[in-house]
């Protein structure tokens, strides 16, 4: 027997195709139907354009990608000689914590 | 019916059935569809992963989409990435009442859009003067001229409807994107591109001989209070 189960509550949805062995779980499939690529969407722009596309791949977690997003421009600054440290990371935990 | 998200035809499929076929069986049977978001209403940042195959309902950028024709009379853009909660609910309340509300071209509520993002901006004063801020988060100067800022030539009502009840992008000292128009996402949202000194845009509504005249003159003036803080902490 096969049941098929969507998740709702992410954005871009998946679902759930459980196998069942006598009454038991035999296997789960998840699969995404939706790809939306943003890495490609951002390729060939300016990398600060990155700070207003990224968080807008999801409604509910952006900031998680926002600060991905913050963290990867920082790195770049950082191999480049500049200081990116002095106010930063304080910034970023009060954004977490909200 | 209210649809959210880019719009593909095939290849978008939720327990075995493409998304296409359901929405449109429910936009036949609504009353009206409401296209929240710029991804529904143009397309957006996510028809940039395949602008051939995907669009907003109506719309792909300033075009009409063939669905245009069957669905125009029933719909209603609300623009925005994300759209302000408030101006759906604005939409719904005038709905459930039968208030009619007027639209424009792009059948997005005048009431809402009829102006830009730049009327109600604190900013203004430094806009008037041409003045440039000099970095985000600051409260003074305009973030039109260097940073980037679309307000002036953005549908919206960011600046009357504040964001949270409390602010805005221009408030806190952040350019507009344009997050409203079919053009979004621009390239190089943090910087304007000018042309010898100007933006290469301009207000909208406002003829370019008349803004390049008025620039000329408010920057030919150097205004002390311009160049100094707003507030001063160590006093």
């Amino acid at each position: 027997m096969i049941v098929k189960k969507l998740i709702e509550k992410i954005e871009g949805d998946a679902e759930l195709d459980f196998s069942f062995n006598e009454g038991k779980i035999e296997d789960v499939k998840i699969s995404f139907a939706l790809y939306r690529g943003i890495e490609g969407i951002l390729a060939g722009k300016d990398p600060r354009d990155a700070l207003v596309i990224t968080p807008r791949v999801c409604g509910i977690c952006n900031h998680a990608h926002l600060i991905t997003a913050v963290r990867a421009l920082e790195d770049g600054y950082r191999h480049a000689g500049i200081d990116v440290d002095r106010q930063s990371p304080s910034y970023q935990r009060v954004y977490f914590g909200m | 019916l209210i649809l959210d998200g880019s719009f593909r035809k095939t290849g978008f499929q939720k327990l075995g059935r493409e998304i296409y076929d359901v929405v449109m069986t429910y936009a036949q049977k609504a009353v009206h569809v409401i296209t929240l978001g710029t991804c529904a209403t143009f397309g957006g940042i996510y028809r940039e992963g395949d602008p051939e195959h995907i669009t907003g309902f109506c719309f792909n950028e300033t075009e009409k989409t063939e669905r245009y024709a069957h669905f125009h009379n029933k719909l209603i853009s609300l623009p925005g990435c994300p759209a302000h909660p408030k101006w759906l609910s604005f939409v719904l309340m005038a709905l459930a009442r039968n208030i009619p509300i007027p639209l424009d071209e792009m059948h997005r509520p005048q009431e809402l859009y009829a102006s830009t993002v730049h009327a109600g901006c604190v900013r203004n004063e430094y806009f008037e003067w041409k003045i440039d801020t000099k970095g985000h988060g600051l409260k003074e100067g305009c973030l039109f001229y260097e940073n980037g800022c679309q307000a002036p030539y953005t549908h919206g009502s960011c600046n009357k409807i504040p964001w949270n009840e409390v602010s805005s992008k221009t408030t806190v000292g952040t350019p507009c994107f344009g997050c409203t128009e079919p053009t979004f996402p621009k390239k190089g949202l943090f910087r304007t591109s000018t042309n010898m000194g100007i933006p290469g845009e301009v207000p909208l509504g406002i003829p370019k001989r008349a803004y390049l005249t008025v620039t000329g003159i408010a920057k030919s003036f150097k205004i002390k209070k311009f160049e100094e803080r707003m507030i001063t902490y160590d006093r």
